[in-house]
């Protein structure tokens, strides 16, 4: 356990300073997103009402209130989110990567370390859900701050109601934050799987270099395959299977995948890698 | 333990942000859901009884599907992904069958049209051909499957009829079944716009297959498409002893809403197995489009700011009888009429009004007004003030 701490701790520190600026660019693109937007539709509502000589009603009327969705659809908002996602997949292969692509083969020093080598895996996938989570938190604590801004700015008449609750059926947020913590351990579990999947065909790579491609191919596909089989039995037998039996088929499924992504990177550590 | 700080600090986040969000969710879900209550206004209270309603439910940008009835409202959020999953799908009325016949309705469709239910049986219809996709020459074949919910013991057989034209592909509008008789009325489409309605008589005891009958068809007429339009109410599994069709124009070019025009009109009677052509009075041809057939008379009904009339046409007696009138106020529009539907010798009626929709019920047979009520939101404290409340169907859980 202490090493599996200790692995995490290490390979949080080497991305520390590049996640910091991810966060920081999140924060202030979102805060200074959150000022632009606002200002932006009240320099604009007053502009039209000076121009056409209207009262606030009538452009409310006319043009509508302020949508919470003109900022949470902005660029502003998403960018970052997106940019952040699209760094975390790229890290995905990178935490591996460096190990052998470095200045200096660290690979060496972790598969020498006196403890299970399964750790390393444990502790790259443990990271990343780490930091991911990191990044889904931060969210979370700067969405009220941002539309406490907002509501600030835009006149409480220009104003629709807007309840944090409801935030899961804002468009990217409703797969950020399901409405519902069953859903969220799911849809988060699917990207644990994910990233074991991905990792176990690195390893696969690693461990046979070319002919390892092609290993990790088969291997992703069958992966694929097999987490699908419910699904593609409920669009080949429709209506056969009631929800709830899908959903067991499902977790049997989901099972089978990560067990053996886990199995199948312990043997390759143990037996197969090459350094 | 200090140099663990960054681990203590990223869990501490998450654990804090994350959880503390969905506590906060599950306390609000409470005081969020959309729940609809039934007020009685006046008449008989007991009328609501056995009612449920299936509508959707808008708020800003919240779409909720939403079933109430006098005793609460069930309904799940369209975001969430497994409730959308786990919750049965199909109309009420099958999801109801679902429940009791599980092991029967595993792998059937879920419309109401091909099923047929008794004190005992309970029948299901399918066409078996590929994805219901006719080719030419190709002999239709069906599947009945039978529940003897007695016996709780089914059947299953196949019947294939004989060689069809190039119809592209076919629906099951109904099943009547009656004397040992299961009689499937179809719809065929073809690929040029063309349509059939077809009624195959299959010998239940026998097995076996007896007639095709084409009882009515339409085709491409110069500028516009003419389809055949049903008038009878399939979400039931009674039998139906008459049908209603009509010859449906529809332009292809120009603007389409103005111009559907219902065409010859045809009363099909499953006794006789005789089709007869039935004429509309002038006056309410441009009713016709909302002509309902239901047990054995022909409804017209004609909305204004006063409420409803409804004229009748009694099929048996072969004679117009006296309308109904159903006087309530309303803002008569004609985009947006008042929900409407005609079960068990009922009228039931709902009108949106400023504050919530109200709820009519009505005896098709003496035009007496049974029941009047009001469905309104509850707990609405929380909720935005604009919403809108969509019904789409009624069913009657007797």
């Amino acid at each position: 356990m202490k090493s599996f701490l200790k692995l995490v701790n290490f390979e949080l520190n080497r991305f520390f300073k590049l996640y910091f600026i991810l966060m920081g660019l999140t924060i202030v693109s979102q805060i200074v997103g959150a000022f632009i937007v606002a200002i932006v539709y009240m320099n604009d509502a007053e502009r039209i009402i000076y121009e056409r000589q209207i009262s606030s009603s009538q452009y409310i009327e006319e043009y509508g209130v302020f949508s919470f969705f003109n900022y949470f659809n902005s660029g502003w908002f998403l960018m970052p989110i997106i940019f952040c996602i699209a760094l975390l997949i790229l890290y995905v292969f990178f935490i591996w990567y460096r190990d052998w692509l470095g200045k200096n083969t660290f690979i060496y020093r972790l598969l020498m370390l006196p403890a299970n080598r399964v750790n390393i895996y444990f502790a790259k996938l443990t990271t990343i859900m780490m930091l991911v989570f990191g990044l889904v938190g931060l969210q979370l604590l700067m969405l009220p701050v941002e539309v406490k801004i907002i509501k600030s700015l835009v006149s409480e008449d220009f104003q629709t109601s807007f309840s944090f609750n409801e935030i899961h059926h804002l468009p990217i947020l409703s797969w950020l934050y399901p409405v519902r913590f069953t859903e969220f351990v799911m849809m988060y579990g699917i990207g644990l799987i994910l990233v074991a999947v991905i990792f176990t065909a690195i390893l696969f790579e690693r461990s046979y270099r070319l002919k390892g491609i092609f290993f990790a191919i088969v291997y992703g596909i069958l992966s694929f395959c097999v987490f699908m089989v419910p699904l593609l039995l409920n669009s080949f037998y429709t209506n056969y299977f009631y929800p709830n039996e899908l959903l067991v088929l499902q977790l049997v499924a989901t099972i089978i995948v990560l067990g053996s992504a886990i199995w199948i990177a312990n043997h390759l550590l143990k037996h197969k890698i090459r350094v | 333990m200090g140099k663990y700080w960054k681990i203590i600090l990223f869990s501490a986040v998450i654990i804090s942000s994350v959880g503390g969000y969905y506590i906060q969710q599950t306390m609000a879900a409470s005081t969020n859901d959309v729940s609809f209550t039934i007020e009685t206004t006046s008449g008989n209270k007991e009328e609501v009884n056995n009612l449920v309603f299936g509508a959707i439910y808008q708020s800003s940008d919240i779409f909720r599907e939403i079933y109430f009835s006098k005793d609460g409202t069930t309904g799940w959020v369209m975001n969430s992904l497994i409730e959308d999953f786990l919750n049965s799908k199909g109309p009420y009325v099958l999801r109801q069958i679902t429940k009791e016949h599980r092991n029967f309705m595993r792998g059937k469709e879920l419309h109401p049209n091909q099923y047929f239910e008794d004190e005992s049986r309970l029948i299901y219809t399918t066409v078996l051909n590929d994805s219901k996709e006719m080719r030419k020459g190709e002999s239709v074949v069906f599947q009945i499957d039978i529940l003897d919910k007695n016996q709780n013991d089914s059947a299953s057989f196949k019947i294939n009829t004989p060689n069809q034209t190039s119809s592209a592909w076919l629906n099951v509008e109904d099943v009547y079944v009656k004397n040992g008789k299961i009689k499937l009325l179809t719809t065929h489409f073809f690929e040029n716009g063309a349509e059939e309605l077809h009624i195959y008589t299959i010998d239940e005891n026998k097995r076996e297959f007896e007639t095709d009958s084409i009882i009515s068809k339409s085709g491409s007429k110069g500028r516009s498409i003419n389809d055949i339009r049903l008038f009878n109410d399939f979400s039931t599994f009674q039998n139906e002893k008459y049908y209603l069709y009509a010859d449906h124009d529809i332009p292809q070019y120009g603007n389409v809403e103005n111009e559907i025009n219902i065409g010859n009109i045809y009363l099909y009677n499953n006794s006789s197995n005789e089709a007869e052509e039935w004429e509309i009075p002038a006056d309410l041809k441009p009713n016709s489009e909302l002509m309902i057939l239901h047990g054995e008379a022909i409804f017209i009904p004609v909305f204004s700011a006063n409420g409803i009339e409804l004229h009748r046409y009694n099929i048996e007696k072969k004679k117009w009888e006296e309308p109904l009138s159903f006087n309530y106020q309303s803002k008569f529009n004609e985009e947006e009429l008042p929900f409407l539907k005609l079960s068990d010798e009922r009228l039931y009626l709902v009108n949106p009004v400023s504050d919530g929709n109200a709820l009519f019920i009505g005896d098709l047979r003496t035009g007496e007004l049974l029941y009047e009520g009001k469905i309104t939101r509850e707990n609405s404290d929380h909720l935005e003030t604009d919403y809108s409340l969509i019904i789409q169907q009624l069913y009657s859980t007797n």
